[in-house]
């Protein structure tokens, strides 16, 4: 499923001479390109302006004020970009004015699992002539994520399920490799939802799941201990066995290291409960 | 037996058979003797609290199918009240605005992230929102009794709170998250809604539908204008008040539980005018017993798909073509 | 005879242009007794609608009185007052399609309960109010199915449907043609020889002359007195502004077998 598109616009790429300027649009990059370390971050002159949210970005704090938080077509322009970084939730408009202009994009598109993950860091880290730091950051991904999965590894293999007021994560989510790798079923997954679908209070009750993971804030104890007494909810086994388990936002929803997070608080309630 | 109460009978009869059938039908391995067995525990207090059977149908569906019934109502027969009061029948409840100034502070809520103290509190701030709606109108209706400054001081409110909720929504343009939950409760949904909400809903719904039931005769009186109405012993001021108030609670409370849910209070109430003709007596409590049946069928349908939709889109969806219809036969029936 | 609406001293008026009023009438007296067969005529915009409005109690006189057995008409309780006086407008259409049944069963409404239930008595009434307008035949007809001259006496029976004993007709005759407007005076005369108060305004002289017993004339000319005398050409001119003489008119009257 992984596929990434690597569109050239204006004049052929040469990278050794165009990549001096270096515009992110995507929360993704903006955490991604600081940790391709100093020599990356040192081209890099406007992230996007959630980057500081800590709703949504794992980035936050980082980038220094130097580096600017351009939003719209006009900011981004104004910073004489070489490469602006986009994805398929980038205004279209925006996308169409650099494409005008003659400015080369790199659009990250496809957020179907752990591949594209790899994928994106790839293509990044070679649209920035970085790809030894590209191979570094996946290889640390991937030694975090296998030490895990042998950590929480077990028979067991507990269903879960990922509830956002009513969006559930099927199978080709990040949400369904990330708990495989935690050692659990994707429920939704197995119930043949593909990708995510709004589902009523009625069918999540119907997979009566052990876990039922949702996001927060900063408010995680309560939003579990809110959530469990709802009702229909607070008959399924993940409410009756502390099954219901909160993750920041910014992990739950990550497409970058985050999701490593949540396979590892995921994985530390079942152990947990085995407990 | 005339033709209304045959009608009203005939509603009636189809709405318990579709409310026997939402809570036997869902996801689900339901059987009719779980739902007779959870039923008859829910009624003495003794649901198994962690079977999830007994969830579906005494916390989910018995609840739910309740609370569409009394939505339902409320908007249907609300239409029938406001179409009376204007003398129009294309006056639909939320010509007054109430729904939107509902939404407004219920946007508000979701904005300040009030809703994470729990579920109440959307249903909460839109009782708020639309009760301050009905002050504002009710402050405007002692000044001039006029039925038409009522209307377009209606429309101008829910301009203003409608402008107000998309100005809310643009500020936090950056929070997609409050986005997609603000849209969600706009399309309206009976989703996860359960007995605290039948409850809350019950209070002004069944005030609005008791206040509009003594308002049959008054609402006859108006049907000839104002000058009749007065001489008919009706004063029109008092029975505007009356009416804007009936219809404040009515959908005021539907908004409340219920989000923002189209068409059903313009088209059932035209319907049984059309059907049974324009005496109140019989259109406001048969346009609430035919709204109840829609919806409920509405909603049914829309928990059978996989994915949820919401049942004021398929109310408009379906609800827009209706009234079109309808429209056009009155139109070729009045040329024949 | 017992007086029942008892006008003293009244003067009506509207808000003139820029501050003040415009006085309309002043010093109308006049009483209203059972039997009374009452004509209004006068200019157009010289106040005969405002002069019945106020008659009904739906808005109070500018200065003087009119009381219905002793109070004041516009103290009353309205539904009391509505079952003891009728008011037939010059222009009132219902909203929705109705049958004229269901229209004229409006007429019961001062009698009805908050959930306007209708019991025997109401549902004799309004088949009585029918039967006196000779219209019980358009009972289950639709408003849009009936013509100028079946609509306006379904309304006459609307009003007669309340048992209202004194009964207030603004232009009952507008947009009728000759026939149906003799056939609704002859139900008005009908009604006031059975004891009912008859007072109706008309732009009609003729059909006044013949219909009424006193005239109450408002404009230029204004005054208040026996049909004979008021009705002469002095003060037709001086009211209407025109010069009138007395002539040869034809005189329409019911045929054998009709009413």
């Amino acid at each position: 499923m992984a596929f990434v598109v690597l569109v050239a616009c204006g004049a052929a790429p040469s990278p050794r001479t165009s990549t001096a300027r270096v515009v992110s649009q995507v929360v993704f990059a903006d955490e991604e390109l600081w940790h391709l370390g100093p020599e990356v971050r040192s081209r890099v002159v406007g992230v996007s302006p959630m980057a500081d949210d800590p709703r949504y970005s794992d980035a936050q704090g980082l980038w220094p004020d130097p580096v600017a938080r351009p939003a719209g077509a006009e900011a981004i322009v104004a910073l004489a970009p070489d490469l602006v970084v986009t994805a398929e939730f980038t205004s279209a408009e925006t996308r169409a004015v650099l494409e005008q202009i003659g400015i080369r994009t790199l659009q990250l598109d496809g957020w179907n699992g752990f591949d594209d993950y790899r994928a994106h860091v790839t293509a990044l880290a070679a649209a920035l002539d970085a790809t030894d730091a590209g191979g570094r950051r996946v290889a640390e991904f991937d030694g975090a994520l296998a030490a895990m999965r042998s950590q929480f590894a077990g028979s067991d293999q507990p269903g879960a399920v990922s509830w956002q007021e009513g969006s559930v994560a099927g199978s080709g989510t990040f949400f369904a490799d990330a708990a495989a790798a935690a050692g659990f079923v994707n429920v939704a997954g197995q119930a043949g939802i593909h990708g995510h679908r709004t589902v009523a209070v009625e069918t999540l009750v119907a997979w009566n799941p052990e876990y039922i993971v949702i996001p927060c804030d900063d408010d995680c104890t309560e939003r579990e201990r809110e959530f469990a007494g709802r009702p229909g909810i607070a008959a399924t086994r993940a409410a009756q066995r502390g099954g219901i388990v909160a993750i920041p936002a910014r992990h739950l929803y990550s497409v970058g290291f985050g999701m490593l997070e949540v396979v590892r608080q995921l994985g530390n309630r079942r152990a947990e409960a085995q407990q | 037996m005339s033709r209304a109460r045959r009608t009203a009978l005939a509603v009636v009869v189809v709405t318990l058979v579709l409310a026997a059938l939402a809570i036997r039908v869902g996801p689900g391995d339901v059987s009719w003797a779980d739902v007779v067995g959870a039923i008859g525990r829910g009624l003495v207090g003794q649901q198994r609290l962690a079977d999830v059977d007994d969830a579906q149908v005494w916390a989910l569906r018995v609840p739910r199918v309740m609370l569409v019934i009394l939505v339902g109502a409320a908007l249907a027969g609300g239409g029938a009240v406001t179409q009376g009061l204007f003398r129009n029948p294309l006056a639909d409840p939320s010509v007054l605005g109430i729904s939107l100034g509902a939404a407004f502070v219920a946007v508000l809520g979701l904005l300040l992230g009030l809703d994470r103290a729990g579920i109440w509190v959307t249903p909460v701030l839109a009782a708020i929102g639309a009760a301050a709606t009905l002050a504002i109108l009710l402050a405007l209706a002692t000044r001039s009794s006029d039925a038409t400054t009522l209307l377009l001081a209606g429309v101008a409110l829910g301009a203003t709170c409608g402008a107000a909720t998309t100005c809310v929504l643009a500020l936090a343009g950056d929070r997609h998250d409050l986005g997609i939950r603000v849209v969600r409760w706009l399309m309206g949904s009976f989703e996860g809604r359960s007995w605290g909400h039948l409850l809350g809903a019950s209070i002004p719904i069944g005030l609005g539908l008791l206040l509009s039931g003594t308002l049959v005769r008054d609402l006859d009186a108006l049907a000839l204008g104002d000058d009749v109405a007065a001489s008919l012993g009706a004063s029109p001021a008092r029975v505007q008040r009356r009416a804007v108030t009936a219809v404040a609670l009515l959908v005021g409370g539907a908004t409340a539980v219920a989000g923002v849910l189209g068409f059903l209070g313009l088209v059932v109430p035209h319907v049984v005018r059309w059907r049974l003709g324009g005496g109140h007596r019989a259109l406001v409590p048969i346009s609430a017993l035919g709204g109840a049946a829609v919806l409920l069928a509405v909603d049914t349908v829309t928990r059978l798909g996989a994915t949820a939709l919401p049942p004021g889109v398929i109310t408009s969806l379906l609800g827009a073509p209706a009234f079109l219809w309808i429209l056009l036969a009155q139109a070729r029936r009045r040329e024949e | 005879m017992t007086a029942v609406l008892r006008v003293r001293e009244c003067g009506l008026a509207v808000p003139a242009a820029g501050s003040g009023t415009r006085w309309l009438i002043r010093g109308l007296s006049i009483d209203l007794t059972p039997g009374a067969r009452v004509a209004i005529i006068g200019p157009s915009g010289a106040g005969k609608t405002t002069l019945l409005r106020a008659l009904a109690g739906l808005v109070p006189p500018g200065e003087g009185s009119i009381t219905l057995d002793e109070r004041p008409v516009i103290d009353w309780d309205p539904r009391a007052r509505a079952r003891r006086i009728g008011w037939l407008p010059q222009r009132a259409e219902p909203w929705a399609d109705v049958t004229a049944a269901e229209l004229v069963a409006l007429g019961r409404t001062p009698h009805l309960g908050a959930l306007a239930r209708h019991d025997q008595t109401d549902h004799a009434a309004t088949r009585a109010a029918l039967a006196q307008v000779d219209a019980g035949g358009l009972a289950m007809r639709r408003w849009s199915t009936l013509s100028g001259g079946e609509r306006q006496r379904v309304m006459l029976a609307r009003m007669l449907a309340s048992d209202a004993r004194i009964l207030l007709l603004d232009e009952p005759t507008n947009a009728l043609d000759v026939g149906h407007a003799m056939r609704v005076m002859q139900c008005c005369d009908r009604l006031a020889r059975s004891g009912n108060t008859v007072v109706f305004a008309t732009h009609d002289i003729q059909l006044a002359r013949r219909w009424s017993d006193r005239v109450i004339c408002i404009g230029a000319g204004s005054g208040v007195g026996p049909t004979d005398e008021m009705i002469v050409p002095e003060r037709m001119a001086e009211l209407f502004d025109v010069q009138a003489h007395w002539g040869q008119a034809m005189v329409f009257d019911s045929t054998p077998e009709g009413d």
